[in-house]
């Protein structure tokens, strides 16, 4: 009687096993922050893309997620930065050189800790959370015989 | 001396076996008890058979119809048996016993029948246990897979709203960006992610408008002109 009750048991724990690894395996504690940042450095900078050409010296720290990106474009060319601490819904704008301004804001950070950065360049508006310290692009328009990419990295301010 | 000690006494007794004292003890018994004068008398004559049995002339025994008796019997008992011992040079039929799939439904029917209160929890227990996995499993389950390295995912204006996805080797990556929402006054606006976890592998919005030289890419490589 032991010994079927046993192999019940060891019937079980192999039919759950699975399951319970994938779940243990499957759930990383989110990022938190203990106090909401009121305040982000936002860094943007605008590259021009080309199909033909080099990696511009200056975006070397940025070579190889832009390679990534745009693997159709072998040319990298650093036209501008901006670099600028934005309290939450304050508005900084640049302008691009084809002609179109940037404007961006800062709208806060959520519970588990990403940024809120909205965006407005040439018609476009869009918002994007982005991870404490990370990378986005925004890229497609045209300009002289490639497009502009721009790089957006935000940080919370400490 | 009382009942059940003359009883096992009654056939040294009868043979002459038994100590004079103990003998005639015995025999007193015998007179004040009838039913132990039966059992002796009983005794008497099945030794009065026996020996005539074992005296008697082969000659006047009746041995017609031994042999076609004794081989109906042996017909009949091998026809019983379900299993015989071999011995030499001698074949025997072993008959199959119960293939794999009886003996697991014998032993399922003798647990769920001996130990059915238990057998009952256990089994609950593991159904629970199925449903925790999958529930705590699904929590990644509406991210997107990679298949391997560079592997892109187009999504729509708004994309993925989880953060999580689970990553190669079944690593769960915490994604670098996500679009909350995209709208473009003109031209056209699609979100490629190329998959990964760090700067490395950025997400990247696109924005194009017709007529500028650039189309949107149909894959992650970010084809244009």
């Amino acid at each position: 009687m032991l010994q079927r009750i046993l192999s019940a048991l060891l019937l079980t724990a192999a039919l759950a096993a699975p399951s319970f690894a994938d779940g243990a395996r499957g759930a990383p504690s989110e990022p938190t922050s203990a106090t909401p940042a009121v305040a982000a450095k936002v860094d943007v900078t605008v590259i021009h893309a080309t199909p033909e050409g080099t990696m511009d010296r200056r975006l070397a720290p940025m070579a190889r997620p832009l390679t990534r990106a745009f693997k159709a474009y072998k040319g990298f060319t650093w036209l501008d930065e901006q670099s600028s601490a934005v309290r939450v819904d304050d508005e900084r704008k640049l302008t691009l050189p084809n002609g179109s301004e940037l404007a961006y804001r800062f709208l806060g950070a959520d519970p588990d800790g990403y940024l809120r950065v909205h965006i407005e360049v040439g018609g476009l508006r869009s918002t994007v959370r982005v991870k404490d310290g990370g990378t986005f692009f925004q890229a497609g328009r045209g300009y002289l015989d490639g497009m502009i990419v721009l790089v957006f990295k935000a940080a919370a301010a400490r | 001396m009382n009942c059940n000690e003359v009883r096992e006494l009654l056939m040294p007794f009868h043979d002459g076996e038994l100590d004079p004292a103990v003998s005639a003890e015995v025999e007193r018994a015998l007179v004040d008890c009838p039913e132990c004068s039966a059992e002796l008398a009983e005794l008497r004559l099945v030794h009065a058979f026996a020996s005539d049995a074992f005296t008697a002339p082969v000659a006047d025994v009746d041995l017609s119809g031994f042999t076609d008796g004794v081989m109906a019997r042996v017909a009949a008992e091998q026809a019983e048996a379900a299993t015989a011992t071999s011995s030499d040079g001698v074949r025997v039929k072993r008959a199959a016993g119960p293939g794999l799939l009886e003996r697991l439904s014998m032993w399922f029917g003798e647990v769920f029948r001996l130990e059915r209160p238990l057998a009952a929890a256990v089994g609950m227990a593991a159904i629970l246990a199925v449903i925790a996995g999958v529930w705590f499993a699904g929590g990644s389950a509406g991210a997107p897979t990679l298949d391997g390295p560079g592997h892109p995912t187009m999504t729509a204006d708004g994309g993925d709203k989880t953060n999580k996805r689970r990553g190669r080797e079944g690593e769960v990556a915490v994604r670098s960006a996500y679009v909350e929402e995209s709208i473009a006054a003109v031209g056209e606006v699609k979100v490629i992610d190329l998959g990964g976890d760090s700067d490395d592998e950025a997400l990247v919005l696109w924005h194009v408008v017709e007529g500028e030289g650039v189309t949107l890419p149909a894959n992650g490589n970010g084809t244009g002109l």
